[in-house]
């Protein structure tokens, strides 16, 4: 099976959904200037203006076309550069694409996709953030978050052919890990965790690019004969608990890895559940590592305190083993 | 900040002094954990606290008297709880005048209230301790701060022998043996076969610990022990008719012999007021068969063999371990073999066949202070002794009008009526009275 990076990934699957005369692909710099992280470059030349439509700073916008290209039975692919901008957004995403559905006693869905990218590298506190918890809080919207190129292609297909309007969370750091994709064209569902590491000791709940810092820590933890089971949930919402309460129950330790705040985070809902569906299983306080509470600095030094680390994980999990 | 104060041991006791911290200050203290050895006018007993925390200052060093209530050492309230301290008796000394034995035959056994909830272990660790009927306070946590985890409860099982222990135990059938040498005389009496008789007491099985209930009302299960237990007192109750006798006992002589007969003995080796009592009903016992017995439509099986129950209160309910030959047993051995079957006890190690074989039990709730109350038969035997608190109490001297104080001790004996009568039974208490009132006869008898 072939070996490529997510990037190629996501190329696959969008090159494969343009099959479809309904799909295109609308955001900023996505078509002369080749997208920000080279997703859809060349996509301009090959399926022309009318299908790769680079737009103007508005991502409001952007979002409306989409929404309403949906209901009228287009299958749109929106790009938001950066989630930081997706603020502006806000509005078209909670009040009209999460609430059409329902507010039309079902007579209409919006089957759009919206990518957009987490990230950060000396991009400053505007720049840096990560909102997976404000579309996760939201009915109406699904949410997902993989972290490898196996899930991204299969995800992202799945997304497009999804009837509801998901958002599908990349990550600038992860555009080159690389993993084994099918050439051809597959589907992997949404709403459906996996375990991404099997072990006997303690359970890391995670996703997206922190599975792949999991799996360093989970290596580094081996030497010491600590097996790390470690489950990807893929999905934000609908969130599927089942194999992370599972493998709860087996190691009765959890550590919560996620790369947004804590407080309110989705940290916070992941061992929630953990604590309610896993009670009577439950041997330890269950950990959250995640990012330091303040707006992300500049600073090289001080981003790489704030941000999770390899060693922060380590060091929780051996704190929750001990 | 709790305090902790200086417990009321005794229906007497104006004072304690402490013989010995078993905390230094900066020590965690878990509740329910033994915090130091205070002695009274009448005994050396360990107190716990009641509250968990960090100990932070001892008030009252060891050697020095403090009154009842005074404080004499402060916790930080490791719980956040405001609430003074107070600390218990700590139910697992035997050598108190007044403490360990409590009834077995009580039905609303106010046994300690089963409540771990201060103990820190995990939920995983409380729901294993519930399943495998472990009292946690007998584990020792390793997790941070002393917390209790799988580790620690799996370490505790396979150190108590692996099995899941204290699977419930249904109590076996009282199934008194017909008397096969028929004469009701004394040769019958100290015949030297084994006891063939099966005594039901209730297995050492798990009670639901402590969880903490919502302010509604609920329904809480019965455990097995619960269930024997209402087995066994419904049948005693309903089919045993029962009549209860009292005496009052002067306790002085015996508080005095028992002073000295303790004076220079190990702590371990002491002498209580219940082993007193012990022994004294099983010399009355040998001169009154009657109520050595078992009622059976066939007939009233003389035993021939004085073994007595001793009723100890557990976190996980109540049993009552059998100190069998107290025919033949000196003061001295009751004392050691009682001390010897409450740890046991306590440490969930006792085995089936020291609770079984019992002729009579002895229930104590003295240490509670009360003065006297009457207990029901644990079925097949035909009488159970009810201790009450020694009590000083105004009295007039012999026959004069002088007023003296005496230490007083009612004890009240729940008897078969089938197998006796209430004249054998005031005859048999007399005797026992006289045996605790002339306690030389104690160390000969």
């Amino acid at each position: 099976m072939p070996v490529i990076t997510v990037r190629e990934a996501l190329r696959q699957a969008l090159h494969d959904a343009m099959q479809d005369e309904r799909v295109f692909i609308i955001g900023e710099d996505i078509g002369h200037y080749g997208s920000t992280y080279g997703v859809t470059a060349g996509f301009l030349e090959q399926y022309g203006p009318e299908r790769v439509r680079d737009t103007p700073i508005a991502e409001s916008g952007i979002v409306g076309i989409a929404i309403g290209a949906a209901m009228v039975g287009m299958r749109p692919i929106a790009e938001i550069m950066s989630v930081n901008f997706s603020l502006l957004a806000f509005d078209m995403l909670f009040n009209h694409a999460a609430k059409i559905y329902s507010m039309f006693g079902g007579q209409i869905t919006v089957p759009m996709v919206l990518r957009t990218t987490n990230g950060w590298t000396q991009l400053s506190a505007t720049h840096s953030q990560s909102f997976d918890v404000y579309f996760a809080h939201m009915p109406g919207l699904k949410v997902v978050a993989p972290a490898t190129p196996y899930d991204m292609k299969g995800m992202l297909k799945a997304a497009i052919e999804d009837p509801d309007p998901v958002v599908f969370i990349e990550h600038t750091l992860m555009y080159t890990v690389k993993g084994e994709v099918p050439e051809e064209s597959y589907t992997v569902p949404l709403g459906k965790a996996r375990l991404a590491r099997e072990g006997r000791d303690i359970t890391v709940v995670t996703y997206s690019r922190m599975v792949h810092l999991s799996q360093q820590a989970a290596d580094i933890l081996a030497r010491d004969g600590i097996e790390v089971e470690i489950v990807d949930l893929r999905t934000l919402r609908p969130l599927d608990m089942s194999v992370a309460i599972e493998s709860f129950k087996k190691t009765n330790r959890a550590v919560v890895v996620t790369e947004d705040w804590q407080s309110f985070g989705t940290s916070a809902e992941i061992a929630a559940r953990l604590y309610e569906y896993g009670f009577d299983y439950l041997d330890a306080p269950i950990a959250r590592v995640n990012f330091r509470e303040v707006p992300m600095p500049y600073s090289k030094n001080l981003e790489l305190q704030t941000v999770v680390t390899v060693d922060r994980i380590v060091h929780a999990i051996r704190k929750t083993l001990s | 900040m709790p305090d902790i104060t200086m417990p009321k041991m005794g229906f007497d006791m104006q004072e304690g002094t402490i013989v010995r911290w078993l905390k230094k200050p900066g020590d965690i203290v878990r509740r329910g954990e033994p915090i130091a050895e205070i002695e009274t006018d009448k005994v050396t007993i360990e107190i716990e606290a009641f509250e968990s925390g960090v100990l932070t200052e001892i008030v009252v060093q060891e050697g020095q008297s403090a009154p009842v209530n005074a404080v004499i050492a402060r916790l930080n309230g490791g719980n956040g709880s405001q609430a003074p301290a107070p600390v218990a008796a700590a139910p697992t000394v035997s050598t108190s005048a007044e403490a360990s034995p409590l009834p077995a035959s009580l039905p609303e056994t106010p046994a300690p209230p089963a409540d771990v909830g201060d103990i820190r272990a995990s939920p995983l660790a409380r729901r294993l301790a519930r399943e495998y009927g472990i009292d946690l306070r007998q584990v020792r946590g390793s997790g941070p701060a002393g917390r209790i985890v799988k580790e620690d409860i799996e370490a505790y099982l396979s150190a108590r022998g692996g099995a899941p222990a204290s699977t419930p135990v249904s109590a076996p059938p009282p199934a008194p043996t017909p008397v096969s040498a028929p004469p009701p005389t004394s040769a019958a009496v100290s015949a030297p076969s084994p006891a063939p008789v099966a005594v039901s007491v209730p297995p050492p099985v798990p009670a639901p610990v402590g969880v903490a209930q919502p302010a509604a009302s609920t329904v809480v299960p019965l455990s097995n022990m619960r269930k024997t237990i209402s087995r066994r007192m419904i049948q005693s109750w309903q089919q045993f008719p029962h009549i209860f006798v009292s005496i009052e006992v002067d306790m002085g002589a015996a508080l005095t012999l028992r002073a000295q007969a303790n004076a220079g003995r190990p702590r371990e080796d002491q002498i209580s007021v219940n082993d007193m009592v012990v022994k004294a009903c099983a010399i009355a016992l040998l001169a009154f068969p009657n109520l050595n017995a078992s009622y059976s439509d066939e007939g009233i099986t003389l035993h021939p063999t004085v073994n007595i129950a001793i009723a100890v209160a557990l976190e996980s309910g109540l049993m009552a371990p059998v100190v069998v030959n107290c025919q033949d047993r000196s003061l001295g051995s009751i004392a050691r073999e009682t001390k010897r079957l409450v740890a046991l006890a306590r440490e969930g190690k006792i085995t089936p066949d020291l609770l079984q074989g019992g002729t009579f039990t002895v229930s104590n709730l003295g240490m509670y202070g009360i003065p006297e109350f009457t207990s029901i038969i644990t079925p097949p035997q035909a009488a159970s002794l009810a201790v009450g608190a020694i009590r000083r109490t105004p009295a007039f001297k012999d026959d004069s009008d002088e007023v003296v104080a005496k230490h007083l001790m009612i004890l009240t004996l729940s008897a078969d009526h089938r197998v006796t009568d209430g004249a054998e039974v005031a005859r048999f208490l007399n005797e026992v009275k006289r045996l605790l009132e002339q306690p030389l006869a104690l160390l000969v008898g």
